[in-house]
């Protein structure tokens, strides 16, 4: 923004469509605990989301009536917002949800992003260190610093860390490697 | 004073009758034959009477600058090939140089980047898509 400090990205969007977009935005995550879509709005939705799971957390009637005036669908999610989420997150203070940068996905290659819920079923980083230990298994290597980095941060609040991971690592240790020759999306291919 | 007025004067004197006297006279001649055209030969006399009058009006000088500024244009139209490569000098693009290794299946990925052959792979998983698994993978055999 020109002359004056930006305190959140606009999107090129007046208030009321900003406001529509980050809804949307919230209410997807929150149904498939993970979307994708381009780097600012996933930082910007992320804002939602978080302030979202606070409420949950703080599960008053006022907080009720603030994430049922969020949510496009809230009959649907805020028994998922006041019950599920609030117990996966009660010991977490803070940092709900992850913004993992992936490959352009809009054909003007804008920078994308994967927004996720941490400790969801649809954790890509917690698939992806599991598919790490998996490769160095594998190859009878040893854990590295990195991984050990990532396997604490997956493992730290959800119940029974540890377990879940094998559990992960032995799901993803049956999954083939495919075809690293195929075409990635910017160059016209479908991955 | 005097003496630049005397310089400018002479020089005006050297130069104007050479710059407007072939103008005039072509334009005077063209008149004449316009107004010969355009009113017939009944009054001959006010038909040589405009080019005098206009020749009055105009100066010669007026008339040669006017003609050497018009005439400072682009000769051809800038073809479509010169256009773009001015307008796109320095637009090309850059060859991606952070690269480095995926730690889940080793191929090589953009830094700071998820690779895409990996995040399609796990995405299929949990959505539970019917993807080929193995249980020796290749790099189990190595």
């Amino acid at each position: 923004m020109a002359g004056g400090h930006m305190r959140y990205r606009h999107l090129g969007r007046s208030s009321s469509h900003r406001q529509a977009l980050l809804r949307n935005l919230v209410t997807s995550l929150f149904t498939h605990e993970s979307i994708s879509t381009t780097y600012p709005k996933a930082k910007e939705a992320q804002r939602l989301a978080e302030k979202l799971i606070t409420l949950g957390k703080k599960n008053t009637e006022a907080s009720r009536r603030a994430a049922l005036s969020i949510f496009y669908t809230p009959h649907d999610l805020l028994p998922k917002l006041f019950g599920e989420m609030r117990e996966r997150y009660a010991a977490r203070p803070g940092g709900y949800t992850r913004v993992l940068r992936i490959e352009p996905l809009k054909p003007d290659q804008a920078p994308s992003a994967i927004l996720e819920l941490v400790d969801g079923p649809k954790d890509m980083r917690f698939a992806m260190t599991a598919r790490t230990i998996a490769r160095l298994r594998g190859e009878g290597k040893e854990v590295d610093s990195l991984t050990q980095y990532n396997v604490d941060k997956v493992t730290r609040f959800r119940p029974n860390g540890e377990q879940a991971l094998e559990e992960m690592v032995e799901k993803v240790n049956d999954l083939e490697i495919g075809d690293r020759t195929a075409l990635e999306a910017r160059w016209g291919g479908k991955i | 004073m005097a003496a630049l007025h005397a310089t400018t004067s002479s020089i005006l004197s050297a130069f104007l009758p050479r710059l407007s006297q072939p103008t005039v006279s072509m334009a005077s001649r063209a008149a004449t034959l316009y107004s010969r055209q355009l009113s017939l030969p009944q009054i001959p006399v006010l038909a040589f009477a405009i080019p005098s009058a206009i020749h009055l009006n105009v100066p010669g000088w007026v008339e040669g600058l006017w003609d050497s500024i018009l005439k400072a244009v682009p000769k051809k139209k800038t073809s479509h090939m010169k256009k773009r490569s001015r307008q796109m000098a320095g637009k090309a693009l850059k060859d991606v140089t952070s690269l480095n290794k995926c730690s889940a299946c080793g191929h090589i990925k953009r830094a700071h980047l998820l690779c895409p052959y990996c995040v399609k792979e796990i995405q299929n998983m949990f959505k539970g898509k019917a993807q080929k698994t193995t249980s020796e993978k290749p790099v189990d055999e190595a």
